[in-house]
């Protein structure tokens, strides 16, 4: 049934127009369903995809080697995976367009009302715009690649190197007001916080490093505290809460596939 | 793994039945649930956006239709409906193109229920920018420039939580977060008021709707985790008693 | 105001002009000091000492310009090992930007090499392929372990796979000897669940610093065989290998960034301390 065309040759093109056709008739006629039947149509759509995933992770397997993965196993459905798993790609390749849309209407309607933060909607359709462009354009010609990338390499990338960038001067403000001895677990978060941050660094090292690595106290030095605090205390930590996580994750999913999910976007 | 190993053929179906199973007692008897001190304040937080009569923020944070997403956004429709009677504005900013009519959506139909239709501003929900930190730079300058009063994290967020943490700290907004990521729950705690931790955001919605179905589900949670623990004693007493029962006793658990 | 009110409510602007002072100077120090490598480092330097010369590595890349003072370090790091080593590797990314970051780098290492270690035959499409950027990348790892040359068809200039002596004897996941990623997020999970851990290949992660406490779980298990946490791990990766790297020059900054935030900590608290007992001074004196 999934069988790859080689691209742009008549039967890829078949392929393609076909698919939207089937897709336009198909939207076309969930428009019609009416409404009280919509949640219907969701909840089975939801509970048959899901179903699939769940089939194929649980059904037992058998050998089906390949001529690249002699070793290879799986059961019926496994073939099937790859490809449907494609077409939520291909779903939520359409929907950015729908983001795109959104931010030109907010900052269309913000330009043509005017304001004191006109000059944001107009800055947000100037480097769209340049963007597009120069991307679209940038293998025309050496010119149109160097602007490209200005915009991005220079521009865009260094921007986002910048934001990340402030996160230091924000952690040093946050630290500074948070980390207050108010109570016994705040002074023990703040003990364990300075000794990590010490036994990270070369300054802070230097601090025990007077100690023998294979002396009786070595388990004093402070990096070997640090070691110790991030694999057996932090671990547990962390594993305690993934577990946590990971059940309440498997109760959500539970109750979206089953239909079960409450609250005011779900009924 | 690609496909379930013995272990997960057990447990995973096992937990499924225990939490099916407590949904359904849920729906007959009143179950209890504890105190948790971030889901309270939320209400905190509204009202004192009211008073001040400024809005708030509610980000779902940065992925798309993930579980995550989805209990962030079953939190924002609480808020969304607690705000809607008194008027006070919510301004929910998302990351993911394939949320925003998804989250659009749960906004109108939370004002429409609540009988305010007409609160609801289509430009309040908003794409923003799937870049991570073009979002963050964004949602900053929504905080500075709306001079938001309360605001309100729930979702998966990674680096720039920080940012807009620590902005709305700067324009005095009171501040709730709930993250699965466990990576930020330090940066959210630094700067936030209130942070709900773990799988309490799991229990999130349970805790603020009250709902049978969603308080039954949070028991079985519970009573999936003490079987997970009862495993982790049972698992540790095999491991150390290994050099005498062999390690083929153990392998067999650990896969 | 009294100092020790003051001292506890600094202005963030003065934090921030400390922060800029203590990150910017130390560039211009020559001081290098020794760095203590910790156990993880050092067994992820073990297990890619141990590999046979010839051997793949799937590197994935997944940060952005963002992380690039720590996963850029960490990469070019582990890219010298590779090429030292002389152990092929391809580079994978999930988002546009890496791929054209750690093309650079592979790029300037592989001038570098071969002006001064000719020997190691440094060169793209022999020793090592940049496969460039992909979508999706659960599907394409479900897809990639099954089929390498009918995944990624072509690297980044267009070449077929399946030509390139790189790939020579690379089919399926059973031919990688190890995975290496560098990853700011959760995403290396993926890598975990579809590869590692069906396939057994052992597997090296960087994270950054603020991601590395969540991995530990993974070293514990056995599914990491060891990982660069942070900068700093980069820093000690180099100090194994021997050389003075991006990673080594900004380990000053580092460290007197660290000092100055737990130096800020510890001021506000003694303030704050003092201002407890000189009021509790001040009550008990009335």
């Amino acid at each position: 049934m999934f069988h790859e065309a080689p691209g742009g040759s008549g039967a890829w093109w078949g392929w393609v127009i076909g698919s939207l056709v089937v897709s336009a008739v198909f939207l076309a006629l969930l428009q019609l369903i009416p409404q009280r039947f919509r949640r219907y149509v969701i909840l089975a759509i939801t509970f048959l995809g899901g179903l699939y995933f769940a089939l194929e992770f649980f059904l037992p397997t058998h050998a089906m080697p390949t001529p690249q993965d002699p070793k290879a196993e799986g059961n019926f459905l496994t073939p099937y995976l790859v490809p449907f798993g494609n077409v939520a790609t291909v779903i939520g390749a359409w929907t950015v367009g729908v983001g795109v849309l959104n931010l030109c209407q907010v900052h269309g309607r913000r330009l043509t009302r005017g304001g004191s933060n006109v000059i944001y909607s107009f800055a947000f359709f100037v480097s769209m715009i340049a963007m597009l462009v120069f991307g679209l354009l940038k293998d025309v010609n050496k010119t149109f690649t160097d602007i490209y990338d200005l915009l991005f390499m220079h521009g865009l990338n260094t921007l986002d190197a910048t934001m990340f960038s402030i996160i230091a001067f924000y952690i040093v403000s946050a630290a500074y007001r948070a980390f207050r001895v108010r109570s016994a677990e705040a002074t023990l978060l703040l003990i364990t916080a300075v000794i990590v941050m010490l036994g990270q660094v070369a300054v802070g090292q230097m601090l025990t490093s007077a100690i023998p690595k294979d002396s009786m106290l070595a388990f004093l030095r402070i990096e070997g505290i640090r070691n110790w605090v991030l694999t057996i205390i932090n671990a547990a930590a962390t594993r305690a809460i993934g577990f946590g996580l990971g059940i309440g994750g498997l109760a959500v999913a539970l109750r979206i596939w089953l239909g079960l999910e409450r609250g005011s976007y779900f009924e | 793994m690609e496909h379930a190993n013995l272990m997960v053929q057990i447990l995973l179906p096992l937990f499924s039945v225990i939490i099916i199973a407590a949904i359904l007692v849920a729906r007959r008897k009143n179950l209890f649930i504890r105190r948790i001190q971030g889901l309270t304040a939320i209400d905190e937080a509204i009202g004192r956006a009211t008073e001040m009569g400024r809005p708030m923020l509610c980000s779902i944070g940065l992925q798309g239709l993930t579980v995550p997403t989805l209990q962030a956004l079953a939190i924002t429709s609480y808020i969304v409906r607690n705000s809607a009677r008194f008027g006070t504005r919510a301004i929910v900013p998302v990351a993911a193109p394939e949320i925003l009519p998804v989250a659009q959506e749960a906004v109108r139909e939370a004002y429409t229920g609540e009988g305010y239709p007409e609160q609801y501003n289509a430009d309040d929900v908003r794409f923003l920018s799937g870049r991570q930190f073009a979002f963050a730079a964004s949602v900053s300058g929504i905080l500075v420039r709306e001079r938001v009063a309360a605001t309100f994290y729930f979702g998966t967020f990674f680096a720039e939580a920080l940012i807009f943490a620590e902005t709305g700290n700067q324009v005095g907004a009171i501040q709730v977060a709930g993250t699965p990521s466990t990576s930020q729950i330090p940066f959210f705690i630094a700067a936030c008021d209130y942070v709900i931790i773990g799988d309490e955001f799991y229990a999130a919605s349970a805790y603020l709707s009250r709902e049978p179905t969603l308080l039954g589900s949070l028991v079985g949670q519970d009573i999936a985790k003490g079987v997970l623990i009862a495993l982790v004693v049972v698992g540790a007493a095999l491991a150390s008693l290994a050099p005498v029962l062999g390690q083929a006793f153990v392998k067999f658990f650990t896969g | 105001m009294n100092i020790l009110t003051l001292l506890q409510n600094l202005d963030r602007r003065w934090l921030y002009a400390l922060l800029l002072l203590t990150v910017t100077v130390p560039f211009f120090l020559k001081i290098r000091l020794p760095v203590t490598v910790s156990p993880p480092t050092q067994k992820l330097y073990d297990k890619i000492e141990s590999m046979p010369e010839g051997s793949f590595v799937l590197f994935g890349v997944d940060w952005g310009p963002g992380t690039r003072g720590e996963n850029g370090a960490q990469t070019e790091v582990m890219m010298r090992h590779l090429m030292q080593r002389k152990i092929r590797f391809a580079l994978l990314a999930f988002a546009p930007e890496p791929s054209v970051l750690c093309q650079n780098i592979a790029v300037k290492l592989q001038k570098e090499y071969n002006e001064t270690h000719p020997e190691y035959g440094v060169q793209e499409g022999v020793t090592w392929v940049n496969w460039g950027y992909k979508v999706d990348q659960v599907n394409i790892l479900k897809a990639l372990v099954r089929d390498v040359p009918a995944t990624v068809s072509a690297d980044v200039h267009n070449h077929t796979i399946a030509d390139l002596p790189v790939m020579k004897g690379i089919h399926s996941a059973k031919d990688i000897s190890l995975i290496l990623n560098v990853n700011p997020t959760a995403s290396y999970q993926a890598y975990i669940q579809f590869v590692q851990g069906p396939y057994k290949i052992p597997m090296g992660l960087a994270p950054t610093a603020v991601m590395a406490p969540e991995t530990y779980t993974y070293l514990d298990s056995g599914q990491l065989v060891g990982m660069l946490n942070g900068l700093q791990g980069a820093i000690e990766y180099e100090q194994l290998l021997g050389v003075i790297g991006r990673a080594t020059v900004d380990s000053n900054s580092l460290s007197f960034a660290h000092l100055l935030i737990i130096s800020l900590i510890l001021l506000g608290n003694i303030a704050m301390l003092l201002e407890r007992s000189q009021r509790a001074r001040a009550g008990g004196a009335r």
